[in-house]
């Protein structure tokens, strides 16, 4: 295990699918060296493998669904076979210490126990026998890090070949997936790196912070989500695995997510506000503003962006109606104009057809 | 197996609070091992950004003779706030508070041979802020979930409410002051009027079941129970104040003598809500028929505990008339439910290894909530009438008065969306989508009074007629109401709209992928300024690796929206002369607005939006992290919204030199600029002049001259730092500093003096007006550190340190100083805004303790 370094066996970059494997320079071991360190047995993971191993993991009734946690293929090693857990981890020890501790590895462990040890390691890595006899050539094992040879489909569809549907029903024709995105792009199950959800760092904010910078910089304003303040995360309005929203909403519509916890403006009122039952974004700014109440706008400018009717929506309000002008002017100070329309969002009253009760 | 992933549903994912914003601070404490000893430093995500250091292993304990271990940690200790501890930008969502606190309480439990697992977390700053969440099942078969949390939101650390029973149903006057008094009495109580905080809490618990049914069929279900208590700020109308200002006695330059009609009250309303949501689901994944199916129920039902306020006013709407219109009522929000059935399903298509999805969805929102009688009969009571307009309290203070006695509202909502998925070969891909959603909106109400036999309302309170003599009645055949324009009846607004997206994308090598969509968006809402409406996009986008060991995600999107012809009054229907009987003055109908008016979800569009997302690995430990964006908007307007831009950028650099040490930066800017138009009427004209009915901008209602613009500047500026070193195994720091600044000015241009209201023209000069209000600032610089001292191998301290402070101007408050200044002539205010300048400081000392 005087492994160098450098040689990072399934990341290295000049060797590609279907070529010979190439010598790594920086490496102080050959590739014979490894093949004979190699144990000598598979452990039974090749037997286990031609048999039929999704009947066999169900014939117990203890198993759990890992148990038959398919071996997928990698098209880069067509050829390889599995070769059990133990004969990984004569190499990837370390790696086995750490991801035992992650829930995902320890589920697979969990079901390994009622089978034999393929369902484990070559579960999301493929069979490995061609990456063990000759682990400088990338690609031969199904990698999932940056200039892994395996292409972003194959990681992701080897991911999804267990976790399918569900939350992951809109995957595919999601902007993460259109993105050339992959699982592990935010997801780490080699390491308990979160409370839950084997993400790649701490928190569910933290994943999405590392591409939407622009969006964690509006939750920093003066009014926000209190994502900050670890009240709330992404993923409770968003589904990032995909959705059949542009912005991955959970819900079909903006409105539906909003009032999921603000179920008092759900309404249905007598006197509705038109630009409110049509997307509650209209007004709002969803992560964060510089005014009160998440408005993309102060108040009263808000308003008349669309008020201009006649009399009193329509003057041109200045610094002199403020409370320390000359003209003070209830359409300024404060909550401006819903210091009298506060029924915004809606009124039930058979009064309130301009939102004043 | 089970999808334990939490992004099927809304709310109460993330368990965390101001103390630790990951909920499991506790435990990232990284492992100098590292991940592999096959390669030194951390491998990188398929985009390029290192993978933290994995966290250290906590110790596990057998649990019993069985396959059971367990492992548990406790941070318990003392939290102290000093300084401003009371701004309302500290506490906005953190409940800090003097006293004992729980950092962390965490107990996990695991069957390493079945699978089976208990995790439990807890954490609590004080009653308002503490959350505590257990998950068990078994791995892949199972899983239940049981939590409880509240969440703190601060509103207001500055209000002073004049009223008594701030929490109620009912906000009473302070002794000494009854309808008819004068400022100064009531500047004079409210002076001494105790400071409060208005807040709301959200207390919820939920418990959550997902179990696999058979190998494909999954079922779950869920329960969650929501319950909103506080108070927060409201209005109250009684007529417009500003129109009865008279000059100082400085003359013109001087501060005006406010007016003493009317009435505006910002009032304090109580937060009594619970929502209880119920989820049902079934789900396949894919068994000998190959597709995916998830069939979901939800009902969500949302109950208000405290559905009226009523207020009492100090002030007489006008002078002398104290006997009615003494205070007002409002319907706050009516109890809904909310019925949601969904299926989803999709198959893989032989075709170019195709896939077929289609999503349907049928919504319901209903509300039956008794009403309210327009009039509350304290502030109106029988044997009373509304000035000299002869309407009786006694005709409008019971729910008599009502053409129904409940609210009988609702809205229905249909969706449809199918899906095709094709990959002809390994290079091309291509979708077609098409969505259809439909609404319903089944609420009609007519506002008709049997008892006077007449349409339409009373507004304000009543307060409106007895200032100035006019309602929004209307009764044929009555020479006093058949020629009064007024809304008679609900606008039930709805929106059809239909998705028709087409798109591909090409993978030019290994490293490039090029992608295209084109959407129309065909929106039909109704009744709207237009009946159909165009929006589309055309989307292109570049992922490219080919830039060394970078990637770059590069997209543009244009966006056109055009529509039918704009009607700048679509709501006649709802309004007194669409009914027979209306009889139109001679002077005509005052104009409903400008015609040139485009409100800004109705108007053209034409919009490009850029966004480029670079991330570069430095060598083997760092990674630099560039966003840039830029979104130009155009609505083809002059009255209404004209134009939005935003520019901005975003860098970071992080840093994982070792295990003991990393380090990140980040900065940010980004500004933006929205410029709208607006004209005032010539208020000479109104009600006197059939000019008055001419609604063209430029015409004689709407002149040139009362033109008018404002532009919101924006400019946001973020930065920050953190370092986490781990000094040795027992001594481990975090430290973390982190700036914003954020400075809004509202300019103006107007085309002469009359943009402003005619009211004030005696008293302002164009000096005076100025081109802007005061800037708007909000900046805020947090110092965080976190040291952990390990005293034993299972004991150790934790100190905590947040060290806040900022600024804050918003010239909604500007001039509010005193609880005094919260009486501005016959209008009284609540709050003093937040605090100009603040400095917190909280500590805390934690004792921690593991297995």
């Amino acid at each position: 295990l005087l492994w160098s370094s450098g040689a990072q066996a399934q990341q290295t970059d000049n060797a590609s699918a279907g070529q010979a494997p190439a010598h790594q320079p920086s490496s102080r071991l050959s590739e014979s060296d490894i093949a004979r360190m190699l144990p000598s047995t598979d452990m039974g993971a090749g037997a286990s493998m031609h048999g039929d191993m999704h009947a066999r993991a169900f014939d117990g009734s203890q198993a759990t669904p890992f148990d038959a946690a398919p071996i997928p293929q990698n098209p880069l090693a067509p050829g390889a076979d599995a070769i059990g857990a133990k004969s990984c981890a004569v190499c990837h020890a370390l790696e086995t210490i750490q991801a035992s501790h992650s829930l995902h590895v320890a589920s697979f462990r969990a079901g390994s126990a009622n089978t034999g040890p393929q369902a484990s390691c070559e579960a999301c890595h493929g069979p490995g026998s061609a990456h063990a006899k000759n682990p400088a050539a990338a690609g031969l094992i199904i990698a999932f890090t940056h200039d892994a040879k395996t292409p972003i489909e194959t990681q992701t569809r080897t991911c999804l070949s267990c976790h399918v549907g569900g939350a992951r029903q809109h995957w595919i024709g999601s902007a993460h997936q259109e993105r050339g995105l992959s699982c592990t792009d935010c997801h780490n199950p080699m390491t308990r790196s979160s409370a839950e959800g084997v993400l790649a760092k701490d928190s569910i904010n933290q994943v999405c912070a590392t591409c939407h910078q622009d969006v964690r910089a509006q939750f920093n304003r003066r009014s926000h989500m209190p994502l900050p303040e670890g009240q709330i995360s992404c993923v409770d309005c968003h589904n990032p695995h995909g959705s059949i929203t542009q912005p991955l909403l959970k819900t079909d519509t903006v409105n539906e997510t909003c009032t999921t916890c603000h179920a008092e403006k759900r309404g249905p009122f007598l006197f509705e506000h038109a630009p409110v039952g049509e997307n509650c974004l209209n007004c709002h700014s969803a992560h964060g503003s510089n005014q009160e109440n998440l408005l993309v706008l102060p108040v009263p400018m808000l308003c008349q962006q669309c008020h201009t009717n006649s009399q009193h929506p329509n003057d041109l309000l200045t610094r002199q109606n403020l409370r320390n002008g000359l003209v003070p002017d209830e359409r300024v100070m404060e909550r401006s104009c819903l210091n009298c329309h506060s029924n915004i969002h809606g009124s039930n009253n058979p009064n309130g057809a301009k939102f004043h009760q | 197996q089970t999808d334990a992933s939490d992004s099927q549903r809304v709310g109460n994912i993330q368990f965390g609070n101001s103390l630790d914003p990951t909920g499991w601070g506790a435990y990232a404490v990284p492992d100098p091992v590292g991940m592999s000893y096959l390669h030194a430093g951390q491998l990188r995500t398929p985009t390029g950004v290192l993978y933290p250091w994995p966290h250290q292993i906590p110790d596990e304990a057998p649990l019993g003779t069985g396959d059971w271990t367990y492992t548990w940690l406790a941070q318990f200790g003392y939290i102290h706030t000093s300084g401003d501890r009371n701004d309302e930008l500290l506490r906005m969502y953190s409940g800090w508070k003097d006293g004992a606190a729980l950092g962390m309480f965490a107990f996990s439990a695991l069957n390493h041979k079945t699978g089976q697992y208990i995790d439990f977390r807890g954490s609590r700053i004080s009653s308002q802020d503490q959350y505590y969440r257990m998950r068990a099942g078994r791995y892949g078969d199972y899983h239940i979930e049981v939590f409880y949390r509240d969440i703190p939101h601060t509103l207001s650390t500055t209000a002073f409410p004049l009223w008594n029973g701030v929490g109620s149903t009912n906000l009473t006057l302070p002794n000494g002051l009854a309808t008819g008094s004068t400022p100064a009495q009531v500047q004079a109580v409210e002076a001494n009027r105790p400071r409060q905080t208005l807040s709301v809490t959200r207390q919820s618990e939920g418990v959550s079941w997902e179990s696999a049914l058979s190998r494909n069929w999954i079922g779950y279900a869920g329960v969650t129970h929501e319950k909103r208590t506080g108070d927060r700020d409201w209005g109250g109308p009684m007529y417009l104040t500003y129109f009865f200002g008279a000059p100082g006695p400085g003359g013109p330059g001087t501060p005006n003598i406010p007016g003493t009609y009317g009435g505006q009250y910002d009032t304090v309303r109580p937060v009594d809500f619970t929502t209880t949501d119920v989820n049902l689901g079934l789900r396949n994944k894919g068994g000998a028929s190959g597709w995916l199916f998830n069939f979901t129920m939800t009902g969500s039902f949302f109950r208000d505990n405290k559905s009226t306020l009523n207020y009492a006013v100090p002030f007489a709407v006008a002078p002398g008339s104290t006997s009615v219109a003494t205070g007002g009522t409002w319907s706050l929000e009516p109890d809904n439910n909310y019925y949601n059935v969904r299926l989803e399903a999709s198959h893989p298509l032989k075709l170019w290894h195709g896939e077929f999805s289609i999503s349907a969805a049928y919504s319901s929102m209903r509300q039956n909530d008794a009403l309210q009688a327009p009039l509350s009969p304290m502030y109106c009571p029988s044997g009373q009438f509304l000035g000299t307009t002869g309407i009786a309290c006694a005709d409008w203070n019971t729910t008599a008065a009502l053409s129904r006695q409940d609210g009988d509202a609702r809205i229905d909502s249909g969706l449809l969306n199918l899906r095709l998925d094709f990959r002809p070969s390994a290079k091309f891909s291509w979708h077609l989508n098409l969505r259809q959603r439909d609404e319903d909106n089944m609420t009609r109400y007519t506002m008709y009074n049997p008892l006077t036999g007449q349409y339409g309302y009373v507004p304000e309170n009543g307060a409106e007629p007895v200032v100035t003599g006019q309602t929004e009645l209307f009764q044929p055949g009555s020479p006093l109401y058949q020629s009064n324009f007024a809304q008679i009846a609900s606008i039930p607004f709805s929106y059809n709209d239909r998705k028709t997206e087409l798109g591909g994308s090409y993978r030019v090598n290994q490293n490039n992928t090029l992608s295209a969509s084109y959407l129309l968006d065909h929106q039909t809402p109704h009744p709207r300024e237009r009946t159909y409406i165009n929006d589309q996009h055309l989307k292109l986008s570049w992922d490219t690796r080919s830039l060394g060991s970078a990637t770059l995600r590069l997209s543009y999107e244009y966006q056109k929206r055009s529509g039918g012809p704009y009607n700048p009054d679509p709501y006649l229907a709802a309004y007194s002369p669409s009914m027979p009987g209306y009889v139109p003055l001679a002077v005509g109908d005052t104009a409903f607005t400008v015609a040139q008016m485009y409100k800004y979800d109705m108007s053209n569009l034409e919009a490009s939006k850029l966004k480029a997302i670079l991330t570069e690995p430095l060598g083997t430990t760092a990674t630099f992290t560039a966003t840039l964006y830029g979104n130009r908007l155009r609505y083809g307007a002059d009255i209404g919204r004209q134009s939005y831009d935003t520019t901005g950028a975003d860098l970071s650099w992080d840093w994982e030199p070792t295990a003991s040490t990393s380090m990140s930066v980040y900065a940010g800017i980004e500004s933006s600029r929205l410029k709208q138009g607006n004209v005032n009427d010539n208020e000479a004209l109104a009600f006197s002049s059939p000019e008055q009915a001419d609604t063209q901008f430029g015409g004689p209602f709407f002149p040139y001259a009362n033109f008018w613009t404002a532009t919101d500047n924006e400019r946001d500026v973020d930065a920050g730092a953190h370092f986490n070193h781990v000094f040795s195994p027992r001594v481990r720091l975090d430290l973390n500093y982190d700036y914003t600044y954020s400075r809004g000015l509202n300019s103006y241009n107007y085309a002469s003096l009359a943009a402003i209201s005619s009211v004030y023209l005696p008293f302002l000069t164009a000096a005076d007006i100025g081109n802007s209000f005061p800037p708007n600032v909000y900046r805020m610089q947090t110092l965080t550190a976190n040291l952990n001292l390990g005293l034993t191998r299972r004991v150790g301290v934790r100190l905590y340190g947040k060290y806040e402070f900022g600024n804050y101007a918003d010239w909604h408050y500007a001039g509010f100083g005193m609880p005094a200044d919260l009486i501005v002539g016959n209008r009284v205010f609540t709050e003093l805004g937040p605090q100009p300048h603040w400095h917190a400081m909280v500590v805390g000392v934690f004792m921690t303790v593991k297995l």
